[in-house]
Protein backbone atom coordinates (compact mmCIF):
# COMPACT_ATOMS: atom_id res chain seq x y z
CA UNK A 1 0.00 0.00 0.00
CA UNK A 2 1.51 3.42 -1.06
CA UNK A 3 3.19 5.23 1.99
CA UNK A 4 1.35 8.49 0.26
CA UNK A 5 -2.30 7.42 0.75
CA UNK A 6 -3.41 7.96 3.71
CA UNK A 7 -6.96 5.56 3.83
CA UNK A 8 -8.24 8.00 6.56
CA UNK A 9 -8.38 11.49 4.65
CA UNK A 10 -11.25 9.19 3.12
CA UNK A 11 -12.90 9.07 6.34
CA UNK A 12 -11.98 12.47 7.74
CA UNK A 13 -13.81 14.11 4.98
CA UNK A 14 -17.18 12.53 5.98
CA UNK A 15 -18.84 14.66 8.57
CA UNK A 16 -21.12 11.65 9.49
CA UNK A 17 -17.93 9.53 10.69
CA UNK A 18 -16.56 12.12 12.99
CA UNK A 19 -17.73 9.50 15.62
CA UNK A 20 -17.53 6.06 15.22
CA UNK A 21 -17.07 2.68 16.33
CA UNK A 22 -15.10 0.21 14.33
CA UNK A 23 -13.78 -2.94 13.37
CA UNK A 24 -10.47 -3.33 12.48
CA UNK A 25 -9.08 -5.44 9.80
CA UNK A 26 -8.38 -8.87 10.57
CA UNK A 27 -9.56 -8.07 13.77
CA UNK A 28 -12.87 -8.80 15.02
CA UNK A 29 -14.01 -6.67 17.74
CA UNK A 30 -15.17 -2.81 17.78
CA UNK A 31 -13.39 -0.10 19.43
CA UNK A 32 -14.25 3.68 19.40
CA UNK A 33 -12.65 6.56 17.86
CA UNK A 34 -12.73 9.77 19.18
CA UNK A 35 -13.28 11.75 15.95
CA UNK A 36 -11.83 10.51 12.26
CA UNK A 37 -10.01 14.13 12.35
CA UNK A 38 -7.81 13.09 14.93
CA UNK A 39 -6.60 9.72 13.29
CA UNK A 40 -6.84 11.68 10.02
CA UNK A 41 -2.99 13.11 10.40
CA UNK A 42 -0.76 10.76 8.55
CA UNK A 43 0.61 10.05 12.42
CA UNK A 44 3.05 6.72 11.95
CA UNK A 45 3.25 6.12 15.43
CA UNK A 46 4.83 2.47 15.60
CA UNK A 47 6.09 3.03 19.26
CA UNK A 48 2.48 2.57 20.44
CA UNK A 49 1.52 -0.21 19.25
CA UNK A 50 3.17 -3.28 21.42
CA UNK A 51 1.69 -6.29 21.88
CA UNK A 52 2.96 -8.72 24.47
CA UNK A 53 1.76 -12.23 23.07
CA UNK A 54 1.64 -13.61 19.90
CA UNK A 55 -0.34 -17.18 19.48
CA UNK A 56 -0.59 -19.76 16.60
CA UNK A 57 -3.90 -21.68 17.68
CA UNK A 58 -4.04 -25.23 15.67
CA UNK A 59 -7.43 -24.91 14.97
CA UNK A 60 -10.45 -22.66 15.13
CA UNK A 61 -11.64 -23.79 18.70
CA UNK A 62 -8.76 -22.72 19.90
CA UNK A 63 -8.78 -19.14 18.23
CA UNK A 64 -12.34 -18.95 19.05
CA UNK A 65 -11.17 -19.60 22.95
CA UNK A 66 -8.16 -17.04 22.80
CA UNK A 67 -10.64 -14.24 21.55
CA UNK A 68 -13.15 -14.78 24.47
CA UNK A 69 -9.97 -14.95 27.00
CA UNK A 70 -8.20 -11.82 25.38
CA UNK A 71 -11.65 -10.00 24.38
CA UNK A 72 -10.49 -6.46 22.86
CA UNK A 73 -6.86 -7.17 23.27
CA UNK A 74 -6.74 -9.30 21.13
CA UNK A 75 -6.37 -9.22 17.07
CA UNK A 76 -6.76 -12.21 14.90
CA UNK A 77 -3.72 -12.03 12.48
CA UNK A 78 -3.76 -13.02 8.56
CA UNK A 79 -1.43 -11.82 6.81
CA UNK A 80 -0.86 -9.18 9.00
CA UNK A 81 -0.78 -6.42 5.85
CA UNK A 82 -4.09 -3.97 7.19
CA UNK A 83 -3.07 -4.89 11.20
CA UNK A 84 0.07 -3.25 10.15
CA UNK A 85 -0.95 -0.42 8.31
CA UNK A 86 -3.20 0.59 10.96
CA UNK A 87 -0.72 0.06 14.04
CA UNK A 88 1.02 2.65 11.71
CA UNK A 89 -1.48 4.63 12.65
CA UNK A 90 -1.57 4.42 16.21
CA UNK A 91 -5.09 2.61 15.75
CA UNK A 92 -4.20 -0.35 17.73
CA UNK A 93 -2.78 0.68 21.03
CA UNK A 94 -4.78 -1.33 23.11
CA UNK A 95 -3.92 -4.63 21.43
CA UNK A 96 -2.17 -7.29 23.44
CA UNK A 97 -1.86 -10.16 21.63
CA UNK A 98 -1.53 -11.35 18.35
CA UNK A 99 -4.01 -14.58 17.31
CA UNK A 100 -2.05 -16.13 13.53
CA UNK A 101 -5.08 -18.57 11.93
CA UNK A 102 -1.83 -20.28 9.87
CA UNK A 103 -1.98 -23.21 11.17
CA UNK A 104 -5.57 -23.19 12.60
CA UNK A 105 -6.54 -25.36 8.96
CA UNK A 106 -7.64 -22.49 7.05
CA UNK A 107 -5.52 -22.22 4.37
CA UNK A 108 -7.77 -24.27 1.21
CA UNK A 109 -9.61 -23.89 -1.73
CA UNK A 110 -12.31 -26.67 -1.99
CA UNK A 111 -14.29 -26.72 -5.11
CA UNK A 112 -17.82 -28.07 -4.06
CA UNK A 113 -21.67 -28.79 -5.12
CA UNK A 114 -22.31 -24.53 -4.40
CA UNK A 115 -19.47 -23.78 -5.71
CA UNK A 116 -15.98 -22.90 -4.19
CA UNK A 117 -14.91 -22.25 -0.55
CA UNK A 118 -12.24 -20.19 0.36
CA UNK A 119 -10.08 -21.08 3.79
CA UNK A 120 -10.10 -17.39 5.26
CA UNK A 121 -5.76 -17.78 5.76
CA UNK A 122 -5.99 -18.76 2.11
CA UNK A 123 -3.43 -15.85 0.67
CA UNK A 124 -4.46 -13.94 -2.39
CA UNK A 125 -2.01 -15.77 -4.51
CA UNK A 126 -2.94 -18.78 -3.94
CA UNK A 127 -6.74 -18.32 -4.58
CA UNK A 128 -5.25 -16.57 -8.19
CA UNK A 129 -2.80 -19.33 -8.97
CA UNK A 130 -5.33 -21.84 -8.13
CA UNK A 131 -5.96 -24.02 -11.85
CA UNK A 132 -9.09 -25.35 -10.74
CA UNK A 133 -10.74 -21.77 -10.40
CA UNK A 134 -9.77 -20.69 -14.05
CA UNK A 135 -11.16 -23.61 -15.44
CA UNK A 136 -14.17 -22.79 -14.23
CA UNK A 137 -13.79 -19.41 -16.38
CA UNK A 138 -16.41 -16.81 -16.85
CA UNK A 139 -18.73 -17.10 -14.03
CA UNK A 140 -15.54 -16.61 -11.68
CA UNK A 141 -14.03 -14.20 -14.15
CA UNK A 142 -15.05 -11.45 -11.42
CA UNK A 143 -12.98 -13.28 -8.84
CA UNK A 144 -10.12 -13.38 -11.03
CA UNK A 145 -9.93 -10.05 -11.96
CA UNK A 146 -10.39 -8.74 -8.42
CA UNK A 147 -7.42 -11.20 -7.36
CA UNK A 148 -5.03 -9.69 -10.27
CA UNK A 149 -6.43 -5.76 -9.71
CA UNK A 150 -5.07 -6.22 -6.44
CA UNK A 151 -1.32 -5.14 -6.39
CA UNK A 152 1.24 -4.88 -5.62
CA UNK A 153 2.64 -8.91 -5.63
CA UNK A 154 3.80 -8.54 -2.69
CA UNK A 155 1.18 -7.61 -0.70
CA UNK A 156 -1.01 -10.57 -2.91
CA UNK A 157 1.89 -12.96 -1.29
CA UNK A 158 0.42 -12.70 2.06
CA UNK A 159 -2.97 -11.14 2.40
CA UNK A 160 -5.41 -13.66 3.51
CA UNK A 161 -8.86 -13.46 1.69
CA UNK A 162 -10.29 -13.31 5.29
CA UNK A 163 -8.06 -10.29 5.86
CA UNK A 164 -9.25 -8.89 2.91
CA UNK A 165 -12.92 -8.94 3.47
CA UNK A 166 -12.99 -8.18 7.38
CA UNK A 167 -11.16 -4.67 6.37
CA UNK A 168 -14.43 -2.91 6.23
CA UNK A 169 -12.86 -0.91 3.79
CA UNK A 170 -14.73 -0.29 0.29
CA UNK A 171 -11.86 0.76 -2.09
CA UNK A 172 -10.13 -3.01 -1.66
CA UNK A 173 -10.71 -5.08 -4.95
CA UNK A 174 -12.20 -8.51 -3.43
CA UNK A 175 -14.60 -7.83 -1.61
CA UNK A 176 -16.66 -5.33 -4.70
CA UNK A 177 -15.99 -8.92 -6.81
CA UNK A 178 -16.93 -11.05 -4.36
CA UNK A 179 -19.94 -9.25 -3.56
CA UNK A 180 -21.31 -9.20 -7.18
CA UNK A 181 -20.90 -13.13 -7.32
CA UNK A 182 -22.95 -13.72 -4.16
CA UNK A 183 -20.57 -14.55 -1.61
CA UNK A 184 -21.26 -15.77 1.53
CA UNK A 185 -19.21 -15.64 4.96
CA UNK A 186 -18.76 -18.14 7.00
CA UNK A 187 -18.02 -17.30 11.09
CA UNK A 188 -17.55 -19.54 14.37
CA UNK A 189 -17.93 -18.17 17.48
CA UNK A 190 -18.59 -19.34 21.20
CA UNK A 191 -22.52 -19.70 19.98
CA UNK A 192 -21.44 -21.79 17.05
CA UNK A 193 -21.06 -21.18 13.29
CA UNK A 194 -23.29 -19.44 11.29
CA UNK A 195 -23.27 -17.64 7.74
CA UNK A 196 -23.98 -14.24 6.56
CA UNK A 197 -24.18 -12.95 2.79
CA UNK A 198 -20.71 -10.83 2.47
CA UNK A 199 -23.53 -8.10 1.19
CA UNK A 200 -24.79 -8.00 4.46
CA UNK A 201 -21.38 -8.85 6.73
CA UNK A 202 -19.72 -5.63 5.17
CA UNK A 203 -21.84 -3.37 7.28
CA UNK A 204 -19.96 0.25 6.89
CA UNK A 205 -16.88 1.63 6.63
CA UNK A 206 -14.25 -0.28 9.13
CA UNK A 207 -17.62 -2.60 10.32
CA UNK A 208 -18.13 -5.52 9.79
CA UNK A 209 -20.83 -8.39 11.21
CA UNK A 210 -18.78 -10.20 13.56
CA UNK A 211 -19.64 -10.14 17.65
CA UNK A 212 -17.56 -10.94 20.46
CA UNK A 213 -15.02 -13.20 19.77
CA UNK A 214 -16.17 -14.32 16.41
CA UNK A 215 -14.14 -14.74 13.36
CA UNK A 216 -14.33 -15.58 9.58
CA UNK A 217 -13.30 -19.07 9.01
CA UNK A 218 -14.25 -19.13 5.04
CA UNK A 219 -15.93 -18.06 1.93
CA UNK A 220 -18.50 -19.53 -0.19
CA UNK A 221 -18.23 -18.68 -3.77
CA UNK A 222 -22.23 -19.86 -5.48
CA UNK A 223 -21.80 -21.28 -8.54
CA UNK A 224 -25.30 -21.45 -10.13
CA UNK A 225 -26.72 -24.29 -12.39
CA UNK A 226 -27.81 -21.45 -14.51
CA UNK A 227 -25.31 -19.85 -16.97
CA UNK A 228 -23.63 -16.99 -15.56
CA UNK A 229 -20.78 -14.68 -16.62
CA UNK A 230 -18.72 -11.88 -14.49
CA UNK A 231 -15.96 -9.29 -14.60
CA UNK A 232 -14.41 -6.44 -11.94
CA UNK A 233 -12.78 -3.59 -13.20
CA UNK A 234 -10.53 -1.34 -11.38
CA UNK A 235 -9.62 2.27 -11.76
CA UNK A 236 -6.38 3.68 -9.98
CA UNK A 237 -3.78 6.36 -9.90
CA UNK A 238 -0.68 4.16 -10.02
CA UNK A 239 -0.25 0.83 -10.92
CA UNK A 240 -0.18 -0.25 -7.35
CA UNK A 241 -2.43 2.07 -5.39
CA UNK A 242 -6.33 1.45 -4.46
CA UNK A 243 -8.85 1.73 -6.20
CA UNK A 244 -10.53 5.42 -6.98
CA UNK A 245 -13.28 3.28 -7.59
CA UNK A 246 -13.80 -0.07 -8.47
CA UNK A 247 -16.70 -2.47 -9.76
CA UNK A 248 -18.07 -5.46 -10.97
CA UNK A 249 -20.67 -7.55 -12.52
CA UNK A 250 -22.07 -10.64 -13.00
CA UNK A 251 -25.10 -11.05 -15.53
CA UNK A 252 -27.18 -14.70 -15.74
CA UNK A 253 -27.95 -15.21 -18.79
CA UNK A 254 -29.32 -18.77 -19.81
CA UNK A 255 -30.86 -18.53 -22.71
CA UNK A 256 -29.01 -16.50 -25.33
CA UNK A 257 -28.35 -12.58 -24.12
CA UNK A 258 -31.54 -12.43 -21.93
CA UNK A 259 -30.97 -11.20 -18.55
CA UNK A 260 -32.45 -13.69 -16.03
CA UNK A 261 -30.49 -11.41 -13.20
CA UNK A 262 -27.79 -9.47 -13.02
CA UNK A 263 -25.73 -7.96 -9.32
CA UNK A 264 -23.47 -4.99 -9.80
CA UNK A 265 -21.00 -3.39 -7.06
CA UNK A 266 -19.29 -0.70 -6.94
CA UNK A 267 -16.81 0.45 -4.60
CA UNK A 268 -13.57 3.02 -3.68
CA UNK A 269 -14.71 6.07 -2.49
CA UNK A 270 -18.12 6.53 -3.62
CA UNK A 271 -19.27 5.17 -0.46
CA UNK A 272 -18.76 4.23 2.98
CA UNK A 273 -19.25 0.36 2.15
CA UNK A 274 -19.41 -1.94 -0.93
CA UNK A 275 -22.46 -0.84 -2.86
CA UNK A 276 -25.19 -2.71 -4.86
CA UNK A 277 -25.94 -0.89 -8.06
CA UNK A 278 -29.16 -2.05 -7.70
CA UNK A 279 -30.48 1.39 -10.13
CA UNK A 280 -28.45 -0.28 -12.55
CA UNK A 281 -29.64 -4.00 -11.78
CA UNK A 282 -32.97 -2.54 -12.55
CA UNK A 283 -32.62 -1.27 -16.22
CA UNK A 284 -31.10 -4.95 -16.97
CA UNK A 285 -33.01 -7.51 -15.39
CA UNK A 286 -35.77 -9.52 -17.98
CA UNK A 287 -34.15 -7.68 -21.34
CA UNK A 288 -31.84 -8.61 -23.80
CA UNK A 289 -28.78 -7.19 -22.78
CA UNK A 290 -26.54 -4.72 -25.62
CA UNK A 291 -23.99 -2.34 -25.42
CA UNK A 292 -26.90 0.03 -26.00
CA UNK A 293 -28.67 -1.25 -23.26
CA UNK A 294 -25.69 -1.05 -20.90
CA UNK A 295 -25.12 2.13 -21.86
CA UNK A 296 -28.33 3.63 -20.39
CA UNK A 297 -28.31 1.39 -17.63
CA UNK A 298 -24.71 2.18 -16.22
CA UNK A 299 -25.55 6.31 -15.95
CA UNK A 300 -28.61 4.87 -13.55
CA UNK A 301 -25.62 4.05 -11.18
CA UNK A 302 -25.41 8.21 -10.19
CA UNK A 303 -28.36 6.89 -7.90
CA UNK A 304 -26.94 4.69 -5.90
CA UNK A 305 -23.49 6.15 -4.92
CA UNK A 306 -21.92 9.44 -2.99
CA UNK A 307 -18.79 9.95 -3.81
CA UNK A 308 -16.61 12.17 -1.39
CA UNK A 309 -14.20 14.22 -2.75
CA UNK A 310 -10.70 14.04 -1.78
CA UNK A 311 -6.53 14.51 -2.83
CA UNK A 312 -7.16 11.58 -5.53
CA UNK A 313 -10.19 13.05 -7.04
CA UNK A 314 -13.23 15.37 -6.86
CA UNK A 315 -17.02 13.29 -6.08
CA UNK A 316 -17.61 15.13 -9.85
CA UNK A 317 -15.01 13.22 -11.65
CA UNK A 318 -15.74 9.81 -9.59
CA UNK A 319 -19.51 9.81 -10.30
CA UNK A 320 -18.40 10.25 -13.93
CA UNK A 321 -15.77 7.46 -13.79
CA UNK A 322 -18.42 5.20 -12.06
CA UNK A 323 -20.80 5.13 -15.11
CA UNK A 324 -17.91 4.28 -17.19
CA UNK A 325 -16.40 1.73 -15.08
CA UNK A 326 -20.01 0.08 -14.62
CA UNK A 327 -19.90 0.29 -18.55
CA UNK A 328 -17.23 -1.34 -18.90
CA UNK A 329 -17.58 -4.58 -15.94
CA UNK A 330 -20.82 -5.05 -18.09
CA UNK A 331 -19.49 -5.36 -21.45
CA UNK A 332 -16.44 -7.61 -20.39
CA UNK A 333 -18.96 -9.91 -18.76
CA UNK A 334 -21.44 -9.66 -21.55
CA UNK A 335 -18.01 -10.33 -23.90
CA UNK A 336 -17.00 -13.22 -21.98
CA UNK A 337 -20.54 -14.72 -22.11
CA UNK A 338 -20.67 -14.03 -26.23
CA UNK A 339 -17.38 -16.02 -26.29
CA UNK A 340 -18.27 -18.86 -24.15
CA UNK A 341 -21.49 -19.32 -26.46
CA UNK A 342 -20.40 -18.93 -29.50
CA UNK B 1 6.45 -12.49 25.47
CA UNK B 2 9.36 -12.95 23.38
CA UNK B 3 8.55 -15.43 20.72
CA UNK B 4 11.00 -18.05 19.52
CA UNK B 5 11.43 -18.46 15.85
CA UNK B 6 13.66 -20.94 13.50
CA UNK B 7 14.04 -19.42 10.35
CA UNK B 8 16.35 -19.96 7.58
CA UNK B 9 17.96 -17.00 6.11
CA UNK B 10 20.05 -17.15 3.07
CA UNK B 11 20.48 -21.38 3.41
CA UNK B 12 21.68 -20.92 7.01
CA UNK B 13 18.89 -21.60 10.57
CA UNK B 14 18.76 -19.14 12.63
CA UNK B 15 17.33 -19.53 15.90
CA UNK B 16 15.86 -16.16 17.93
CA UNK B 17 13.69 -14.74 19.99
CA UNK B 18 11.61 -11.48 18.53
CA UNK B 19 8.86 -9.51 19.76
CA UNK B 20 5.09 -10.16 18.93
CA UNK B 21 5.47 -7.10 17.33
CA UNK B 22 8.42 -6.61 15.14
CA UNK B 23 8.99 -7.03 11.66
CA UNK B 24 10.74 -9.54 9.42
CA UNK B 25 12.31 -6.25 8.45
CA UNK B 26 13.76 -5.39 11.58
CA UNK B 27 14.68 -8.74 12.38
CA UNK B 28 16.68 -9.19 8.99
CA UNK B 29 18.34 -6.36 9.71
CA UNK B 30 19.05 -5.66 13.04
CA UNK B 31 19.27 -8.60 14.52
CA UNK B 32 20.79 -10.70 11.92
CA UNK B 33 22.91 -7.89 10.25
CA UNK B 34 21.55 -8.36 6.47
CA UNK B 35 21.63 -4.66 5.75
CA UNK B 36 20.81 -5.30 1.87
CA UNK B 37 17.08 -4.89 2.81
CA UNK B 38 16.49 -1.47 3.63
CA UNK B 39 13.84 -0.16 5.33
CA UNK B 40 12.44 2.71 2.70
CA UNK B 41 8.60 3.75 3.75
CA UNK B 42 7.96 1.06 6.37
CA UNK B 43 4.16 1.15 5.06
CA UNK B 44 4.13 -1.47 2.49
CA UNK B 45 4.18 0.90 -0.96
CA UNK B 46 8.37 1.33 -1.95
CA UNK B 47 9.63 -2.15 -2.22
CA UNK B 48 12.97 -1.46 -0.91
CA UNK B 49 12.18 -4.30 2.15
CA UNK B 50 11.28 -6.94 -0.57
CA UNK B 51 12.82 -9.92 0.01
CA UNK B 52 11.92 -13.88 -0.64
CA UNK B 53 10.12 -16.05 1.82
CA UNK B 54 9.71 -19.87 0.31
CA UNK B 55 10.06 -18.60 -2.74
CA UNK B 56 7.50 -15.52 -2.90
CA UNK B 57 8.36 -12.04 -3.08
CA UNK B 58 7.03 -10.15 0.50
CA UNK B 59 7.59 -6.51 1.73
CA UNK B 60 9.39 -7.60 4.59
CA UNK B 61 8.10 -4.43 6.67
CA UNK B 62 4.59 -5.86 6.67
CA UNK B 63 5.46 -9.36 7.76
CA UNK B 64 5.53 -10.12 11.41
CA UNK B 65 8.68 -11.72 12.11
CA UNK B 66 6.57 -14.07 14.04
CA UNK B 67 5.25 -15.51 11.11
CA UNK B 68 8.42 -16.11 9.51
CA UNK B 69 8.57 -18.99 11.70
CA UNK B 70 10.06 -22.67 9.98
CA UNK B 71 10.15 -20.84 6.78
CA UNK B 72 12.79 -19.81 3.90
CA UNK B 73 14.16 -16.51 3.59
CA UNK B 74 16.08 -14.97 0.45
CA UNK B 75 17.58 -11.73 1.45
CA UNK B 76 19.95 -9.77 -1.53
CA UNK B 77 23.10 -11.39 -0.04
CA UNK B 78 21.73 -15.10 -0.43
CA UNK B 79 22.10 -14.50 -4.12
CA UNK B 80 25.44 -14.61 -4.81
CA UNK B 81 27.58 -17.91 -4.60
CA UNK B 82 31.18 -19.01 -4.35
CA UNK B 83 31.75 -15.10 -5.43
CA UNK B 84 30.05 -15.23 -8.19
CA UNK B 85 26.84 -12.59 -8.33
CA UNK B 86 23.93 -13.84 -9.86
CA UNK B 87 23.31 -13.92 -13.19
CA UNK B 88 20.10 -11.38 -12.49
CA UNK B 89 22.33 -9.51 -10.49
CA UNK B 90 25.05 -9.45 -13.31
CA UNK B 91 22.46 -8.12 -15.77
CA UNK B 92 21.36 -5.01 -13.88
CA UNK B 93 25.06 -3.97 -13.42
CA UNK B 94 25.95 -4.60 -17.02
CA UNK B 95 22.65 -2.53 -18.27
CA UNK B 96 23.00 0.42 -16.09
CA UNK B 97 19.96 -0.87 -14.10
CA UNK B 98 21.28 1.24 -11.17
CA UNK B 99 22.28 4.47 -10.08
CA UNK B 100 21.70 5.00 -6.44
CA UNK B 101 21.23 1.31 -5.44
CA UNK B 102 18.59 2.01 -2.72
CA UNK B 103 16.20 -0.04 -4.33
CA UNK B 104 18.20 -2.42 -6.65
CA UNK B 105 18.27 -5.75 -3.69
CA UNK B 106 14.19 -5.46 -3.74
CA UNK B 107 13.77 -5.29 -7.45
CA UNK B 108 16.41 -7.66 -8.16
CA UNK B 109 14.65 -10.25 -5.60
CA UNK B 110 11.42 -9.52 -6.94
CA UNK B 111 13.14 -10.18 -10.46
CA UNK B 112 14.10 -13.36 -9.05
CA UNK B 113 10.82 -14.32 -8.14
CA UNK B 114 8.98 -13.51 -11.62
CA UNK B 115 11.98 -15.65 -13.37
CA UNK B 116 11.71 -18.82 -10.92
CA UNK B 117 8.35 -19.29 -11.94
CA UNK B 118 8.09 -17.77 -15.29
CA UNK B 119 11.41 -17.76 -17.48
CA UNK B 120 9.92 -15.80 -20.37
CA UNK B 121 7.73 -12.78 -19.60
CA UNK B 122 6.37 -10.20 -21.26
CA UNK B 123 6.27 -7.06 -20.78
CA UNK B 124 3.07 -7.02 -19.22
CA UNK B 125 4.17 -9.58 -16.57
CA UNK B 126 7.71 -7.77 -15.89
CA UNK B 127 6.03 -4.67 -15.52
CA UNK B 128 3.23 -6.42 -12.86
CA UNK B 129 5.98 -8.59 -10.93
CA UNK B 130 7.82 -4.95 -10.27
CA UNK B 131 4.89 -2.90 -9.37
CA UNK B 132 5.47 -3.21 -5.81
CA UNK B 133 9.48 -1.78 -6.60
CA UNK B 134 9.42 1.57 -6.89
CA UNK B 135 12.78 3.45 -8.53
CA UNK B 136 13.44 7.35 -8.58
CA UNK B 137 16.61 7.22 -10.52
CA UNK B 138 16.35 4.89 -13.06
CA UNK B 139 13.01 5.14 -15.35
CA UNK B 140 12.61 1.70 -15.35
CA UNK B 141 13.68 1.26 -18.94
CA UNK B 142 16.82 0.06 -18.09
CA UNK B 143 15.82 -2.06 -15.24
CA UNK B 144 13.22 -3.97 -17.88
CA UNK B 145 16.00 -4.52 -19.86
CA UNK B 146 18.13 -6.13 -17.13
CA UNK B 147 15.15 -8.29 -16.64
CA UNK B 148 15.17 -9.42 -19.94
CA UNK B 149 19.07 -9.96 -20.87
CA UNK B 150 18.87 -12.26 -17.33
CA UNK B 151 16.06 -14.01 -18.53
CA UNK B 152 17.55 -14.86 -21.75
CA UNK B 153 20.84 -15.74 -20.16
CA UNK B 154 18.47 -18.23 -16.93
CA UNK B 155 16.90 -19.48 -19.97
CA UNK B 156 20.65 -20.74 -21.66
CA UNK B 157 19.99 -18.01 -25.15
CA UNK B 158 23.07 -16.45 -24.05
CA UNK B 159 26.36 -18.22 -22.87
CA UNK B 160 27.59 -15.32 -20.99
CA UNK B 161 26.55 -12.06 -19.27
CA UNK B 162 26.68 -9.45 -22.46
CA UNK B 163 25.75 -5.82 -22.71
CA UNK B 164 22.46 -5.31 -24.69
CA UNK B 165 21.57 -3.05 -26.82
CA UNK B 166 17.70 -3.70 -27.36
CA UNK B 167 15.21 -5.29 -25.09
Amino acid sequence: MPFFHDIFEFGASRGDLLQSKFACSSCYNFLSVKTTRQIGVLSFNMASFRPQYYFRPSSVKEAVSLLMERKEKARILGGGTEIYELAQRGLLEEVEALIDLEDAGLDYIKMTQRGVKVGAATTLTAVLNHLALHRRGVPLGALLDGLKETRPVQVRNVATVGGCICSGLPFFDLPVALTALGAEVQIAGPRGDREVPLERFLVDYFTVDLREAELVTSVQIPIAREFASSAFVKFALTGDDWALVNAAAKLVLPRGNLCKGAQVTIGGAVGTKVIRATSVEKELHGKPITTVLIEKAAKAVVNDINPVSDTRASADYRRRLSIVLVKRALNLALQRARRKNA
Amino acid sequence: MKVQIQLTVNGKDYRIEVEPYESLNTVIRERLGFTGTKKGCDTGGCGTCSVLVDGAVVYSCMMYAAKAHKKRVTTIEGLATGGRMHPIQEAFVNEGALQCGYCTPGLILATKALLDVNPNPTDFEVREALAGNLCRCTGYMKVFRAVYSASRRLRGEQRKATLSTVS
